[in-house]
This record gives C-alpha cells, structure tokens and sequence, in this order.
C-alpha cells in the first residue's frame, strides 16, 4: 500500500506541474486577450498597422540529436496502474520533423519492500472489489506491461516563446508523434494474497501523443507529454491452462477475454539537445 | 671691535645656516631613502607619505626631483589618478631639465588612457609640447605615438584638424593607439568638425577598415568592440552619403544604399552602437524605398528597451515615410503627436535655461532630472540624451574619480592621519568643485543645443503638416478622400525558410524581437 500511495504522490506531482503549465499558458493566453483588446481598438477606428517580426530563430532543431529521459506514469488506473521511465532518442531531419526510437520501462515495488520489479501494479480499486465484493475483473483488463518500445515519428507545428514578468524569456514549442512497436504482457493477479505468475507476451502497440518541450537554453528543455498507447489484449485461457496449476486455475475465471487497450500516460523529463557538425546553421 | 663682533655675529648665522641646511639635507637623503624603500617593498601608501615628507622639508634639487616623482608614481600604483596627475603635472611643466621628464610624460598618458581623459592632461602637455620637442622625440617610439594619439585627439576637439592629422597620422600599426587613431583620421576624412570640406570617401574607408582590421570581432574588450562598430557605422554613413548623391535608378547607387543596410545590420544586437544603428539603417531603407522595414526600425527604437535613448528626429521620419504614400491621416497623426511632446519639452528646457542656474548646480540638476519622478528639472529624455553624450561621460568619469580620491584620502586610515590626506583632499575637493564649474558649463550647453534641434524638429514636423494640407487640398479638389480610410491588417509577410520565425506585433514588448520589426506599408497615391 505504501508504494500504491506514493506512486499516487508522484502522480500527483505529475498533475500539479501540469496545473502549474496550464495556468502559466492561461497567463500567457490573458496577454494575448489583453493585446487583441488594444487591436480592437485600432480596429475600430478603422486603421489598422500591419506591422509583425520575421526573425531567425534563436535555436535550430535540423540536424540534431534530442536525448529526453523522461519519468512515466499512467493515468487512467482503473484496475491496473504502472510507472517508471521513459527513454526517448530523436534525430530531426528538419526544424520541425523528428524521427523517434522510444521505450518505457515500468517498475512497481515488491510487497516485501526489498525492491523493485518489473511491471505495472493492481490498483486498490481492484484490491477493494475483491476483499469487498469478492469479485474480479476481466482477467485481461488485470493485464500489464513490464515495457514498450517503438519507432515514431515526431511533428513541430507550433513554436512559441514566453516571457515571465518580463525578465527571463525562453521558447517552447508543440509537438505530435505517432508511431508503431512492440509491448511486454504480463499477467500476474493477486488473488487471495497469493500471486498467479504467467509467461510473458507480447503485443503490437501503437501510439499517439502530444507534448511540449520549454527550452530554457540551447541544449537543455523542460518537456511533457501525454500518449495514448493503444495495444490489443487478449488473456487465452484455452493456451493458458496447460501451464498453470489446478490450484491456480481454481482463482481464474475460465474464459478467454479480450480488449483494445487504451494506455494512457504522462511523461514529463529534460531533453538534451545533441548538435552534429551537420546540424542546421 | 664692533666691525669683528658683528663679523662674529654673520659667521655664525652663515654657519647656522649651513649647519642647518646641511642637517636638512641629511635628513632629506634618509627619508628619500627610506621612502624609495617602501616604495621597493610595494608598501605605496607608506612610500607616499615619505616622500611627502620629503617634499615639505625643502630638499635640495636632486632629492626633489627624485621624491616628486616617488610621490606621483606611488599615487599611479595605488590608482589615485587625479592625485599622481598632479605630482606629474608638477614634473611636466619644469621640462625637459626635469630628470624625471619622460617617466612623468609616460605616467600621464598613462593616466589619460586609463581614465579616458581628452580635456585635463593633453591641456598639461600640449603647452610643453613644443619646448621640449627634441627630449620627446626621444621617447620610446611606442610611448610617444600613444602621446602623439592624445595630443591629436585633444587638437581635433578644438578644431585644429591639420595638427590632428599631424599627430593621428604618426601612429603606426601595433600602437594600441593605432585603432583610435584611425577611426578619428576616418572621421576628419569624413569632414566632422569642419566647414564647407568636401568628404573623402575613399581615405576615410581606409581608415575605418583598418580599424576594423586592427579589432577581432569577438574582442573581449567593449570599449574596442564599442569602436569597431563605431567605425563600421562610419562605412555605412560613408556608402548612405555617396549613395544619396546619385540619381534614382543608378545602379551604383543601389549597390551603395544595400552595401550601408548590410553594414548596420551587421552591428550587434543590443550592443551599445546598436541604437544608432537603427536609426541610419531607417534613413537608408527610406531612400532605398524600403518603407515597410524604415518603419520597423523606427518601431524598434520606440520600445521600452530604448526608453533611455532619445531619437526625436525618427519621428519626423516616421511622417515623412506616410506623407510619401500619401497616408495623410497618418502624417497629421503623426506630426500632432510630434508637436504635443516636443513642444511642452522644449519650453519647459527654455525655462530653465532662462532660470540661469548656477554653474556647479547644473551637475546636480541633471542627475537629479534623470530620475522620471522629478517634474521641474530638465524634461527626462533630454537629461538622458546629454547623460549619454560621450564628452558628457568622459567628464563625469572625471568628476566621479575625484570623488573618488577624496574619499580615499579622508577616510582611508594610513593617509587620514598624515598631513598628505588633508592637503590632497582639500586638491580633490577644490579641483572637484572647480570641474564641477566646467562640466556646469558643458551640460549648460549641451541642453541649449538639445532644445534648440528639438524646436528645430517640431519645425520641420510643421513644415511636412503644411505639406500634407497642400497635397490633401489639391486631392479634394480631385474629389478624392483624405480621411476616414479603412485599413485592414494586410497579408502576412514573406519568410523565407523553416529557421525564420513570423510574429504578429500585437503591441506587447518583446524583447527578442528588436530589430525584425517590418511594417507592411500599401501605398495610397494613386497613379
């Protein structure tokens, strides 16, 4: 439970920063009210100055490498929840176009408290269903994942810069990314204090995800994201039962159980930009 | 008997004297020694006060000589300027006799260098130059193109450009004067401070690339960057001028006016040349046709970031740029703008100049008019103009370091307690108050001139209004419209790849946007 609470902390965390983002872009987004009102102005008198800023940028993404370690965690928990890190190496082929080798690695504490494992963890919603309930899940939705990996592709549309109180001043910019790999599954439920342990799988998983990267200098930015890994599950218990004991077997439902599996996590971490001697002048 | 006695008295008197003098001559040769001693051993505040002492006991020549000029170099180690330019000061004017001559002409200078001073010391020794011209001559050929930097600078100040250029022209490349030197040969070939000379371009660019040439571009001093750009603002002006004397539609002249864009845009951003920069390159994209970016750069210097810097004549540019594409509303906006925050300026500077302050409280007016909050001293853009003025700040400097040393002297505790810190603050205090007279008198000046190209200003703004009624006269008489015009924010502008970023100017104030504001100007007149 101990370890439950604190992932919710870190999770917490997690929400907090984005709350802080958020208002920050609110604060940012009351500026540009303030400054349409003064346009309106000029609107309605009728003589509007088209005057605008066309500037090189201060920082050239084309041609580098971007290194991101990144903390993880899911967020819709409802019978399972996992955390870890994240690790992302991106190479951009233009300013606003990246290719992206990805990969999460999901760690929960032992029961013991002697460490910890590979894996995701049972939400205490699922713990409460079956002390007060005596029920279970679906056993694919108890499914987890020890890690993922994937080749993406990443696109920048929107940069932006920010000022705060007029004194420090840096840039951000917003991006998406898609793309395909691999998961591990892993089946390993609770039942009656006693883990059920089942071989491993794998899953084809796709991702869809949109972040945003503040960069405070010319190597090192804030970034954030949120994903949606999408993965189909299945829990086979025709291809399960030879494996298992009859004891074990005695806790499992008997059926088979399928889903498409929409994981969704936030990341947040530091992207280390790499330049090459090739990197855009 | 009466004849002997009073023999008897003189020989002893004369003995008394000679014994005396012999006796103050002995005392004289210990202090010096023990003064150069000190002086040996690093410890300057002790070897000053000796040698000091030395000088008030009325020492022969030779201990004189040598203790004045122990006393100035010990004041030069310890960075007391103004008081090691006195004790030099007082070796320089005996001459070449002076055995310390040449160490009190190199102390000078190096003092003039050190505290950028162009008015105090070449005053020192420009009288003596002459006189002593075959013992300078003999200097070290490095020391005496570094005079001959200060003495030429001193004679262009005052308007003696041949002697300027006699002097300048003797500083040889790996001089460290060599750059300065240059860049004011560079200005005299452009024809500053002189009547009715015609320009030599070429000369002039000589002289401005060897400045150039002489400072990398990534020098870590900001005064030889600060020069560099200096004169690559020469080469601009050099190109806008020839470029504004040929006839529209000459290619020479094209290539020119692009040649002066590309070297202001080439000074670095948010450098202290920067400002300047801006306000040339908008005169050039003006005569160049280019008003949309002739506007983005008067934008630019309007932003708070330049609130200090005080360009009024951009404004007068920014009417004539409309009144060129017939935007008349605009001009007349423009133009009663430019009256109502001149005008009130202008007459409130004339009443304090009629107000005739006394001369030393000018100092203390201007510092304190440069403090916004301050509504009866000078109007604040124009305190922080002439607070800029370069002349302004070299004296200032100056004025600022004998405060300096009279705090020193008065509150350090070695000097306090000896007579030497009483008599050189009572030199700082009266030299501080005498100078305070001078600057008085310099930011007197400046503000009269300050006012008078003000009214000068909202003049000419006077003079396009008329302009503008002229033309919107004959336009109604045309049937054509001369106010109420709908403008629309026109399209976006042109960016030429993915490294460029496009904003909006929404009026916020940005300040990574200085310098690539663009307007986008349609022109109003018709065919």
């Amino acid at each position: 439970m101990k370890t439950i609470k604190s992932l919710h902390n870190h999770f917490h965390i997690v929400v907090l920063i984005g709350l802080i983002i958020s208002s920050w872009s609110m604060s940012l987004m009351g500026q540009e009210v303030g400054a349409e009102e003064k346009l309106d102005e000029n609107a309605s008198s009728g003589d509007i100055e088209t005057v605008f800023a066309v500037q090189a940028k201060s920082r050239l993404h084309g041609g580098t490498f971007e290194f991101s370690p990144m903390y993880t965690a899911s967020l819709n928990n409802r019978f399972t929840g996992h955390h870890g890190l994240s690790l992302n190496l991106l190479y951009h082929i233009k300013e606003n176009i990246a290719l992206e080798l990805g990969g999460n690695v999901y760690m929960t504490a032992q029961d013991s408290n002697t460490g910890f494992r590979l894996g995701g963890h049972e939400t205490s919603a699922t713990e409460q269903l079956r002390s007060d309930e005596q029920l279970s899940p679906e056993a694919v939705k108890l499914m987890m994942h020890e890690w993922s990996a994937a080749a993406n592709v990443a696109w920048t549309p929107i940069s932006a810069k920010f000022s705060f109180h007029g004194v420090s001043l840096g840039t951000f910019d917003l991006f998406v990314t898609t793309g395909v790999g691999l998961t591990s599954t892993q089946f390993r439920p609770s039942i009656n204090d006693a883990f059920i342990e089942l071989p491993q799988g794998l899953a084809l998983q796709m991702n869809l995800g949109a972040g945003i990267r503040f960069y405070f200098n010319d190597w090192v930015a804030l970034r954030f994201e949120v994903r949606d890994y999408i993965s189909p599950l299945s829990f086979r218990y025709d291809v399960i039962q030879a494996s298992i004991s009859s004891t074990q077997a005695a806790r499992l439902e008997r059926q088979s159980t399928f889903e498409v599996r929409n994981f969704l996590s936030a990341q947040i971490g530091l992207s280390f930009v790499i330049p090459t001697p090739w990197r855009s002048k | 008997m009466i004849c002997s006695l009073k023999d008897s008295k003189t020989l002893s008197s004369t003995l008394t004297v000679f014994l005396f003098t012999l006796s103050s001559v002995s005392l004289s040769a210990q202090n010096i020694d023990s003064a150069v001693r000190a002086f040996q051993n690093k410890n300057y505040e002790n070897a000053a006060i000796e040698f000091f002492q030395v000088l008030k006991t009325q020492p022969p020549a030779s201990v004189l000589s040598e203790a004045q000029y122990g006393l100035a170099a010990s004041f030069d180690k310890l960075q007391l300027n103004m008081a090691a330019l006195k004790y030099y000061e007082d070796i320089a004017v005996v001459g070449s006799d002076h055995p310390y001559f040449d160490k009190a002409i190199e102390g000078l200078v190096s003092i003039a260098e050190r505290v950028k001073d162009d008015f105090k010391i070449p005053t020192v020794i420009d009288p003596l130059y002459d006189a002593n011209l075959s013992a300078l001559e003999q200097l070290n050929p490095g020391l005496l193109q570094r005079l001959h930097f200060v003495l030429g600078q001193h004679a262009l100040n005052k308007g003696k450009v041949q002697d300027a250029l006699g002097f300048l022209q003797s500083v040889r490349e790996g001089n460290p004067a060599f750059a300065r030197s240059q860049y004011l040969l560079g200005l005299i070939r452009l024809g500053v401070a002189q009547n009715s000379v015609a320009p030599s371009y070429p000369k002039a660019l000589t002289h401005f690339d060897a400045v150039r040439n002489t400072i990398s571009l990534d020098s870590d001093n900001m005064d030889e960057r600060y020069l560099r750009d200096l004169a690559t603002l020469g080469i601009g002006r050099a190109s806008y001028e020839q470029a504004y004397l040929l006839e529209e539609g000459d290619p020479e002249r094209d290539r020119l006016l692009s040649e002066s864009i590309a070297l202001y845009r080439s000074i670095p951003r948010f450098s202290k040349a920067w400002p300047d920069s801006l306000f040339e390159q908008a005169w050039a994209y003006t005569v160049n046709n280019e008003y949309g970016k002739a506007l983005g750069a008067i934008q630019s210097l309007e932003d708070p970031y330049f609130e200090k810097e005080f360009f009024p004549e951009a404004r007068n540019l920014r009417a004539i740029i409309y009144y060129y594409n017939c935007q008349w509303d605009r001009v007349n906006g423009v133009v009663g703008d430019t009256k109502a925050m001149f005008n009130p300026l202008v007459e409130r500077a004339e009443r304090i100049l009629q107000k005739g302050e006394t001369e030393s409280d000018w100092v203390s007016l201007l510092e304190s008019s440069l403090n916004a909050s301050k509504t009866d001293g000078i109007p604040q853009q124009i305190a922080n103009r002439i607070a800029k003025d370069g002349q302004y700040k070299k004296m200032f400097r100056f004025l600022n370091e004998l405060k300096r040393e009279a705090n020193v002297f008065q509150n350090n505790p070695t000097f306090a307690s000896s007579n030497i810190g009483q008599e050189l603050t009572s030199f700082a205090l009266e030299t501080q108050q005498a100078f305070s007279t001078v600057l008085g008198r310099f930011i007197q000046s400046r503000l009269k001139s300050v006012t008078s190209e003000l009214s000068d200003i909202t003049t000419r703004a006077s003079l396009i209004s008329l302009e503008t009624k002229t033309a919107e006269t004959e336009w109604l008489e045309q049937g054509r419209a001369v106010e109420g015009q709908v403008r629309k924010r026109l399209p976006r502008p042109f960016v030429p790849d993915e490294t460029y970023q496009f904003w909006w100017y929404n009026g916020e104030h940005w300040i990574d946007e200085l310098g690539f504001y663009e307007y986008t100007v349609k022109t109003e007149c018709y065919e």
